[in-house]
């Protein structure tokens, strides 16, 4: 194969090989530019649906659907989703981070916040929902994450005698799964 | 036809290959730098889930009327209903002697809270109809059960339920109640006999002439329903939890 073409077909191959889900891992160093791909994949999967559930009375989590539940002064509402975090090949230390592309509306008297739990440990405590979070890089396998959040309905929340109180929205809650690109000298 | 020959040489055939090459290295650059960057190309380099969620809060409904005339619906403001009876029911306690009406009393109250609430009569002044009177409620299962009668002893002059408990609900419906508020009219301030005389004493031409004039009637009171203060009835009410 001449020369041109066996530039192009690399081109192309490296073009295929992005669209099939490989990764740059970096760029090499060298007296000429030159690519080195590395092949690897980056999921974070939702394991199961998020689950909610009515804690209000302590020692008692009854689910619920919070599409149709309707919340009143005094309740303690919990949701949990569970994520699988899969970085698998060379260089592919991946960041989990907790943000929000829209910012929740609570109603006066209700606060809510919530915690991220990596591989069973903890991370920090809670802080309030919209403060985003970014984990410590995790080395390529695969980690569990849970996201745990707690909405109280506190004492001031008043009774919904006319029928026109806002709904509590804790907006979109985007949990992002990055790939970390280790830092190398270029040449 | 002579065609010219080209005569290309190495020195050339290298140059043109160093720029295909660098050339097509700039090609692909640019491509691939348009995969990484490309909006649907972004999931190979992370991936990303959202949860979102709007959770609605429970309504409150509490209202209390006598049957058959507009009711008194609380507000976010007033946790109370206020249900005033009419000069005309005045009018037919001072005529009839005794009056019953029903009250229709709704309450609703979703989620995890319940509604209990409680009614109070009125003090008004011996000088009222209502207030010359012995007044009472009681609590009743239709309209149809609230009709004059009895003058029970003690004093019932409240009434209170509880008709939605604090055990999770979303039902839209609300519970309906009744409370009968009895009246029998007592003897009024200025009720009683009244009697009138006269007399007079002259003299005339001709001799004396007395004269006296007596008369008496029973009066039962001056009080004008249309005069008759406001009777209110307050109904006000409370949402707990369970264990409140």
């Amino acid at each position: 194969m001449k020369l041109p073409l066996r530039i192009f077909a690399a081109g192309a191959a490296a073009a295929a090989a992005a669209l099939a889900g490989v990764t740059f891992a970096s760029w090499s160093a060298g007296s000429a530019p030159q690519f080195t791909i590395a092949s690897g994949s980056l999921q974070l999967s939702p394991a199961g649906d998020v689950m909610w559930f009515d804690a209000s009375i302590a020692g008692q989590t009854v689910p619920i659907d919070p599409d149709t539940f309707l919340a009143t002064s005094g309740d303690v509402l919990r949701a949990g989703q569970m994520f699988t975090t899969d970085a698998v090949g060379d260089n592919m230390s991946s960041q989990v981070s907790v943000d929000w592309t829209t910012a929740p509306d609570l109603p006066e008297g209700v606060t809510a916040e919530y915690r991220v739990t990596a591989d069973g440990v903890a991370v920090g405590g809670y802080r309030p929902l919209g403060e985003p979070v970014t984990l410590e890089a995790a080395p390529a396998g695969t980690h569990q994450l849970l996201i745990d959040l707690v909405i109280q309905y506190g004492p001031d929340v008043e009774d919904n005698v006319s029928g026109t109180a806002s709904p509590t929205d804790i907006g979109s809650l985007t949990v992002s799964l990055d790939q970390l690109r280790p830092t190398k000298d270029v040449s | 036809m002579l065609r010219s020959a080209r005569v290309v040489s190495p020195a050339h055939v290298r140059a043109r290959s160093r720029a295909w090459f660098w050339a097509s290295a700039v090609a692909v650059c640019i491509a691939v730098f348009a995969l990484g960057t490309a909006g649907g190309s972004v999931a190979l380099w992370n991936s990303t889930r959202v949860i979102a969620a709007s959770i609605d809060q429970g309504q409150v409904e509490f209202s209390a009327g006598v049957v058959g005339r507009a009711a008194t619906a609380a507000t976010d403001q007033s946790h109370s209903a206020d249900v005033t009876l009419s000069a005309d029911d005045a009018r037919s306690l001072l005529d009839d002697g005794a009056i019953a009406v029903p009250i229709e009393v709704r309450s609703l109250s979703q989620g995890s809270r319940g509604l209990r609430y409680g009614a109070a009569l009125p003090s008004p002044g011996p000088d009222t109809i209502f207030g010359a009177s012995r007044v009472w409620l009681e609590s009743v299962s239709s309209p149809s059960e609230c009709v004059i009668g009895g003058d029970p002893s003690g004093d019932l002059t409240t009434v209170s339920s509880t008709p939605v408990s604090a055990d999770y609900s979303n039902s839209t419906i609300a519970q309906v109640e009744y409370v009968c508020v009895h009246a029998v009219r007592g003897p009024m301030f200025d009720e009683g006999p009244f009697s009138a005389g006269a007399a007079f004493s002259g003299s005339s031409v001709g001799g004396a002439v007395a004269a006296e004039a007596e008369d008496s009637l029973e009066v039962t009171t001056a009080l004008q329903p249309s005069d008759e203060p406001p009777y209110v009835i307050a109904f006000a009410f409370e949402t707990f939890r369970k264990g409140q």
